[in-house]
């Protein structure tokens, strides 16, 4: 039974390890996820199956506790995942990614009292100590950015770079005081004081950040879980809850160095710069010599067009307008004209959100062009269409060096013969300033509301 | 038979590194294009902490006590992490599967 356990959690792992192989690849992406889902229940079975030859008879009743709370966390979870839409994506990935958080701190914090009172080491317990903090850390902080990106955030309290690295001490302080209490008493007031202000610290740290950030955080809170289950991985003893933290953290780090490089910023920036970038909206933001244009004139500039593409940002999520896209493609497809997307590592509020969007309304990922692919096919563009991007398309970015966002890789529209920009108003974008590219004699803007534009589009394409 | 291999703690911090480097490895070829799922995916399976939970549950401590209940939180919002994480991640990557 001991060899079955073993071999259980060696199949887990391998089928981690394969899963997540296959998770790199479009085509086989779909099996790689069942796979993972496969190798996670045989890493279940195959503890639990360890666990019991170390006790001499079955106990069944705790063996029924657990499949019952296994099966019922299924249940929540499939009810949860699908009420929510598509388009919500980001909200949904943050809430499990604080669940996940919850739980690893709660285990954590069950470990601690199993300790009090027994011979233990050091180490297990510093282990143990930091996954209740980086636990607790993660699940308030990615409940702030769930909220957030829900839009139904009121607290918005201001914090700033003090805040953050006095609470940071003073949880280190408290880690320490629960490491070296001399008396349990004293231990486990630290400890619950480091349950309070963990919690506290995970608010004040995603509170700050916001907008265009997004897709930073989320990433950041990404990796934290990662480390928190190699953290307590090591604890277990347990080589596949290793394997996979390293792939939660590799994974949260590797898109977190991706979005930060992709906004030329910086994760010091980011947490501890506060709120600056968006608060300079306002001052620079009018502009002259704007040429506006009208749906019916843009389906008929369309068809005497080869190559067309189309840069959406967060406004086409907001807009639902990925479907229409997909009717417009059809329709020009239809007409031997060429409309590929071009996407901006941090368009939307996660990373790859606009692609999901994309691939929501059937559009293939042949069609979906990278930062560096789409800087190539603009230049060969007739038109290009802007859809609710805006800092992502900012020319400031690569000719203003007063600029807050100079500096940052952005897709550059300008190449295409020209370029129609899809807006309801002329609001700036989460970088509150200026967008140059607007003013330009290529460029024409299309006051409307994303979706009702595109699908004025679509009747006169049909029309003609 | 004992199949069981006893570990040093400089063995662990080899599976520690190889980890890392498997993880590295395999995660930067990933295209822009799967980042939401990958993201959600790996989400679900650091879920795996739930059995830390279980090895809770089935200890010799067990009883109805505080440790137990919050053991029982833990492994029940872990699952939730972990069902939904993969049910999400299905239901994006079944998008990705366009059937010509």
């Amino acid at each position: 039974m001991i060899l079955g356990g073993n071999l259980g959690v060696l199949f887990g792992a391998f089928s981690f390890v394969v899963g997540m192989l296959l998770m790199g690849n479009p085509k086989k992406a779909f099996k790689g996820n069942l796979l993972l889902v496969i190798g996670m229940i045989a890493a279940i079975i195959g503890t639990v199956m360890i666990q019991l030859v170390e006790l001499n008879n079955i106990p069944w009743a705790r063996l029924g506790v657990l499949l019952g709370l296994l099966m019922i966390g299924t249940l929540i979870g499939k009810k949860v995942s699908f009420s929510f839409q598509l388009t919500k994506m980001p909200e949904l990935v943050s809430l499990f990614n604080g669940f996940g958080g919850l739980a690893a701190g709660l285990i954590a914090l069950v470990g601690i009292l199993q300790i009090n009172g027994n011979e233990f080491s050091i180490a297990s317990l510093s282990l143990l100590v930091s996954s209740v903090f980086l636990g607790l850390f993660t699940f308030s902080g990615s409940l702030v950015a769930f909220y957030k990106l829900g839009g139904r955030y009121k607290w918005n309290f201001k914090t700033n770079q003090w805040v953050n690295a006095s609470i940071l001490i003073l949880n280190i302080g408290l880690i320490f005081a629960v490491l070296f209490a001399n008396s349990p008493l004293i231990g486990l007031m630290a400890l619950f004081l480091l349950v309070v202000t963990s919690l506290l610290h995970g608010i004040a740290f995603s509170n700050g950040i916001g907008g265009g950030d997004m897709p930073i955080l989320i990433s950041v809170l990404n990796g934290l879980t990662g480390l928190l289950t190699t953290v307590s991985g090591i604890y277990f003893g347990s080589t596949v809850m290793i394997l996979s933290g390293v792939f939660v953290g590799a994974t949260g780090v590797i898109l977190t160095v991706q979005m930060c490089a992709a906004m030329n910023t910086s994760l010091v920036k980011v947490f501890f710069g506060g709120a600056t970038v968006g608060s300079q909206a306002g001052a620079n933001n009018d502009y002259s010599e704007l040429i506006e244009t009208t749906a019916p004139k843009v389906a008929g500039d369309l068809m005497l067009l080869q190559k067309v593409a189309i840069v959406p940002g967060f406004g086409l999520a907001v807009a639902k307008a990925q479907k229409v896209c997909r009717e417009l493609k059809d329709e020009l497809a239809g007409m031997g004209i060429e409309l590929k997307f071009v996407i901006h590592p941090v368009a939307g509020r996660m990373p790859g959100h606009m692609n999901v969007l994309l691939a929501e309304a059937g559009i293939e990922y042949d069609d979906i062009l990278d930062l560096a692919e789409g800087n190539d096919y603009l230049e060969e563009a007739d038109l290009c269409f802007v859809i609710g991007a805006n800092d992502v398309v900012n020319i400031s970015a690569e000719n203003d060096h007063e600029s807050v966002i100079y500096g940052m890789p952005i897709v550059q529209t300008y190449k295409a013969k020209r370029v129609v920009v899809l807006k309801r108003s002329l609001s700036p974008g989460y970088a509150g300033i200026k967008n140059p590219l607007f003013e330009n004699e290529q460029t024409s803007m299309l006051f409307l509301d994303a979706k009702s534009a595109l699908e004025l589009i679509v009747k006169n394409l049909k029309l003609k | 038979m004992n199949f069981s291999l006893s570990l040093t703690p400089l063995d662990g911090v080899y599976i520690v590194l190889l980890c890392i480097i498997v993880g590295i490895a395999i995660i930067k070829n990933v295209p822009a294009v799967l980042h939401t799922p990958l993201m959600s995916g790996s989400n679900a399976i650091s879920g795996i902490i739930i059995i830390g939970g279980a090895i809770q549950l089935l200890g010799p401590k067990f009883g109805f006590n505080l440790s137990t209940v919050v053991s029982a939180i833990g492994v029940l919002v872990g699952t939730i992490n972990v069902s939904g994480g993969f049910f999400v991640t299905h239901r994006m990557l079944k998008m990705f599967q366009i059937k010509k």
